[in-house]
């Protein structure tokens, strides 16, 4: 017997405020959000409002975990808060969200500041706590909130990004009955800044000069204060490279798509998801997209993905899933589930968060 | 360049196929942005069976550009 990590539970939540097609009609015009739409299949997008925070999307998923008799916070050892948009620059969210969640304080607390890979990088952590022993149950928590870092005339990014939270208990499995199965990520830290908000930080501190809005040759505006995406760079990253890691890692592994049930990719829009899967070969009946109505949540977006499939009963016991996410850093991370017999139904309740 | 690629380039740049001229610069369309350059990336790539750079995609200044990237793809 070996012990391996599980997802016992996965609760996500959205917004209520949606951002629809026709509000960006009324702001890009008809044509250029067609275009868009045909490409990203994104038609709306949760969004939150002002005042509203990444974590605030969190605290209402774990609380249906709670409510749902699915995490006894008592029996918490350790809460991870992945985002790329915290409260604060100092203190980790995670602290806050302890006390706001009645955790007691032998709780640990702790941020990951990663992309829309964070929901990986997260669960591997959590995994290692887990198997060295230094916590039994971990409640990991994925939120971002990119959308109040878009500037509104950003046509190539408001149309794109939605806001989402999602809370997953992680618990130890007898690797015989089921788990986690393997991790494997990957950094192209030269690449760093192809996705990124270059001002706010220590490097370059907000200041008079850097909400000063510029627009490209692609006619999108922006400042420094706000995101970034080299769009073909990141593309063409997620198209070709996360392809082959896929690819290889599968070949080195002695597998297949056949040997899973369900595969799914992080949610960065439809046509690249259609791409993964077609340079897969993962046929139709493995396949799971959840974006249309919500958009691309980031680090919220592969767990937010695994709860929705979840509850339409895509996860069944005894069968077996592999998840991948890629984004900035530009990180990327793949893992494999097989669930267990005992695995237990969806989390139930509304996911809309209002603020 | 084919015609059926010349017109798939047409339908997603919302123009007339007879509006590509060679000297047609990219910038001036009303739909040339960000989100048009990866959706040609895949048009293009999928058309060829090739791998097509970003970079090859950012330098692109006129539609004569297109039609030599596709046209070195193929040789």
């Amino acid at each position: 017997m070996r012990t391996t990590s599980m997802i016992r539970a996965i609760a996500h939540a959205l917004p209520a405020t949606t951002l629809t097609y026709e509000d960006l009609v009324a702001r890009f015009g008809e044509k250029h959000v067609a275009s868009i739409y045909r490409m990203s299949g994104i038609r709306d997008r949760r969004v939150v409002v002002a005042g509203q925070c990444a974590s605030d999307l969190a605290v209402a998923a774990a609380r249906r975990l709670i409510e749902h008799g699915r995490v006894d916070p008592a029996g918490i050892d350790a809460l991870i808060f992945c985002s790329q948009t915290p409260d604060y620059r100092i203190p980790a969210t995670a602290s806050r969200l302890q006390a706001v969640l009645g955790l007691p304080e032998k709780c640990a607390t702790f941020d990951v500041n990663q992309a829309c890979a964070s929901f990986i990088f997260g669960l591997q952590v959590a995994h290692s706590m887990i198997v060295a022993e230094t916590a039994h149950r971990v409640l990991l928590l994925n939120g971002d909130a990119i959308s109040a870092l878009i500037n509104p005339n950003d046509r190539g990014l408001v149309t794109l990004h939605g806001d989402a939270a999602a809370a997953t208990l992680v618990e130890p499995c007898d690797s015989e009955a089921g788990g986690v199965e393997f991790f494997e990520v990957g950094v192209a830290g030269k690449d760093f800044d192809r996705l990124i908000v270059p001002a706010g930080g220590a490097r370059l501190p907000s200041g008079p000069t850097t909400c000063v809005e510029e627009t490209d040759s692609t006619g999108c505006t922006r400042n420094q204060d706000q995101l970034f995406m080299d769009g073909p760079a990141i593309f063409h990253f997620a198209l070709y490279k996360i392809k082959d890691f896929l690819k290889e890692l599968l070949q080195r592994r002695s597998l297949s798509i056949d040997d899973f049930d369900l595969v799914l990719f992080h949610q960065a829009n439809k046509t690249m998801v259609d791409l993964l899967y077609k340079g897969l070969d993962v046929p139709p009946s493995k396949r799971y997209c959840f974006l249309e109505h919500v958009g691309n949540s980031s680090g919220a977006s592969l767990p937010s993905l695994l709860a929705q499939a979840w509850r339409e009963g895509k996860v069944k016991p005894e069968t077996r899933t592999l998840m991948c996410s890629f984004g900035g850093g530009l990180a990327w991370g793949a893992f494999s589930v097989r669930w267990p017999a005992d695995a237990d139904a969806a989390v139930p309740g509304d996911v809309d968060v209002c603020p | 360049m084919n015609n059926e690629l010349k017109q798939a380039i047409a339908n997603e740049l919302n123009v007339d196929p007879a509006e590509l001229t060679s000297d047609r610069v990219l910038q001036d369309l009303e739909y040339w942005d960000s989100v048009m350059i990866l959706s040609l990336m895949v048009i293009i790539s999928e058309s060829v069976g090739k791998e097509v750079l970003p970079d090859e995609m950012v330098e692109l200044r006129t539609f004569g550009d297109i039609e030599a990237l596709v046209a070195s793809k193929r040789s």
